[in-house]
């Protein structure tokens, strides 16, 4: 405990050169998305809606999405679902425009089985960039380590994220498109049982 | 009592300015007749006549400068220096005119200079200054080495404010008026006596002053420091293609991650999602190329700038405690009054 207090502590000065610049922006989306799994036969698109919170306080940050999407399978033999995920990833900028993640996020289906539910945590890369005082884009880069309620064993899993948004000088309106990219390598019993996801976001922000 | 008759009579030159134009005495008039018609002789009889009625200062200056002249003329050298002598203590500020006499009798009167004790061309510059921060500057020219003594009369002072050997030529006295406490002196009519003592021998010389107050004035405050200007804190930038630049950065590696990672046993589809943000970014990225810049501070200005108010309340606020200071100042003026050398 005392441990995780002197890291918080360091991490909190070393945040301070940054406390001007909080700011908390609230988002909603539509997106549209993709998913895969197990084999080429398996594939499902669809659309739904997303909702964000991000937070940056001098050199940390926070990222929290929520997405419910309706898929609808490409084949008739498997089945539509609903998909709900969530998404936490917390940054710290070692400079100001990289910042290491962590993060963790969680999906689940409905009906049950009807794909593969799963947990994961996240170690990866962000990297922000303002474009002129009206824009911003980043790019960001992690490895994940997921954990499936059927069991398996996780071989390469990554995903990258790329993003734009644009809005008003002040930062208090703001349109904003996100793609996110993620590939988990799974093996089942010496059987390999892929998953990858492709997703769209396009929403707007507000800020405060 | 000689001595006296020449104090008495180098104030009274002093009090009554020669204005020599005025004469009125018959007498004088002929002898400056009989001079202009270079009867020498004539000119010399009549001064003399003229010399034994009762004559205005200015009538017998003149007398006595006529006979000087003639003297000089007629090579009388003891009769001319006697004259003018004479002529020096009545009025020891007048000289002959250069132009219009000749060297002789131009050194026959610097001769008559030199043998006597006067004062001469006592004057002060008018001047203002803050009382206890200036001085007085009285001048004088004496004829021979001698004690010099000045004093200041009036407004209820007497005061001694020089008392020194010195030898022929010009002198300078300053005098602060101020008194003992620090106080400048009452404002009013003051006379300066310039005396020279050689041995028993002694001349004065007077001269009138004004002497006022006012308050002084204080200092405007500054709002610029002359030969400083402030320097403009935002600048517009020139248009740029960063922003598109880094777009196609970003998307790039996004992108070619995202197809590098693809699991090649899996549907891939069309990459609709990957597509469409992809183009998004890069609208976006021309969009913000495209636009004017918005103004950027310019950190170096705004420190030169930010230095350069500081240096101007600092002033100010020099200004303002000098201002301080000044109203509680008084401001001497002081003025030569009429009549005087």
């Amino acid at each position: 405990m005392r441990r995780v207090l002197t890291v918080a502590l360091a991490l909190g000065l070393l945040g301070a050169a940054r406390a001007d610049a909080q700011k908390i922006r609230l988002g909603l989306s539509g997106l549209g998305m993709s998913y895969a799994e197990t084999n080429a036969g398996r594939s499902w698109d669809g659309g739904g809606g997303a909702g964000s919170v991000v937070l940056r306080v001098g050199r940390f940050g926070l990222d929290a999405y929520g997405i419910t999407a309706k898929l609808e399978a490409d084949s008739a033999n498997v089945s539509d679902f609903d998909m709900l995920q969530g998404d936490v990833r917390a940054s710290f900028f070692i400079v100001p425009v990289i910042a290491v993640e962590i993060g963790f996020g969680r999906r689940a289906t409905d009906p049950d089985f009807a794909a593969q539910d799963f947990g994961l945590w996240r170690f990866g890369i962000l990297s922000e960039m303002p474009l002129t005082s009206l824009g911003l884009i980043w790019i960001r880069g992690a490895y994940l380590a997921p954990k499936f309620e059927g069991g398996g064993d996780v071989g390469l899993s990554a995903e990258v994220g790329l993003g734009i948004a644009v809005g008003t000088s002040n930062g208090r309106f703001r349109a904003r498109a996100d793609y996110e990219f993620q590939r988990i390598d799974r093996e089942v019993e010496g059987q390999d049982v892929p998953l990858q996801t492709s997703l769209a976001k396009l929403g707007v922000e507000v800020g405060f | 009592m000689i001595r006296r008759l020449c104090v008495a009579g180098a104030l009274l030159a002093a009090l009554f300015p020669a204005t020599l134009d005025a004469q009125e005495h018959p007498l004088v008039r002929r002898a400056q007749q009989a001079y202009d018609a270079l009867d020498f002789s004539g000119s010399i009889g009549t001064a003399r006549a003229a010399l034994q009625q009762q004559l205005t200062r200015e009538d017998r200056v003149l007398a006595y400068e006529l006979l000087g002249f003639s003297y000089g003329a007629l090579d009388s050298t003891r009769q001319a220096v006697e004259a003018f002598r004479q002529l020096i203590f009545l009025d020891p500020d007048r000289e002959p005119d250069v132009e219009r006499v000749s060297p002789r009798i131009t050194s026959l009167y610097a001769s008559a200079l030199g043998q006597v004790l006067v004062v001469r061309r006592v004057t002060v510059d008018s001047t203002s200054f803050i009382a206890g921060q200036g001085f007085v500057p009285i001048r004088f020219e004496v004829t021979r080495a001698s004690r010099a003594v000045t004093r200041v009369i009036g407004g209820g002072l007497d005061l001694v404010i020089d008392s020194a050997l010195v030898v022929a030529g010009e002198m300078q006295v300053l005098w602060d008026p101020v008194t003992v406490s620090g106080e400048p002196v009452a404002p009013g009519t003051y006379q300066v006596v310039v005396t020279v003592f050689e041995g028993s021998n002694q001349f004065g010389a007077p001269l009138d002053l004004s002497l006022t107050h006012s308050a002084v004035d204080t200092l405007a405050h500054l709002t610029s420091l002359p030969g400083y200007t402030e320097q403009p804190e935002y600048e517009t930038p020139g248009r740029s293609w960063q922003p598109l630049g880094i777009a196609l950065l970003y998307t790039g590696l996004a992108a070619g991650a995202a197809v590098a990672l693809e699991n090649p046993n899996l549907e891939v589809g069309e990459r609709k999602e990957l597509a469409g943000v992809s183009l998004l970014t890069l609208i976006a990225g021309v969009a913000l190329s495209l636009k004017k810049p918005d103004p950027v501070p310019v950190e170096a200005n705004i420190l030169y700038n930010q230095l350069l108010r500081e240096e101007l309340a600092r002033r100010n606020a020099d200004i303002a405690q000098q201002n301080a200071e000044r109203r509680h100042q008084v401001m001497l003026t002081v003025v030569l009054l009429e009549g005087a050398p």
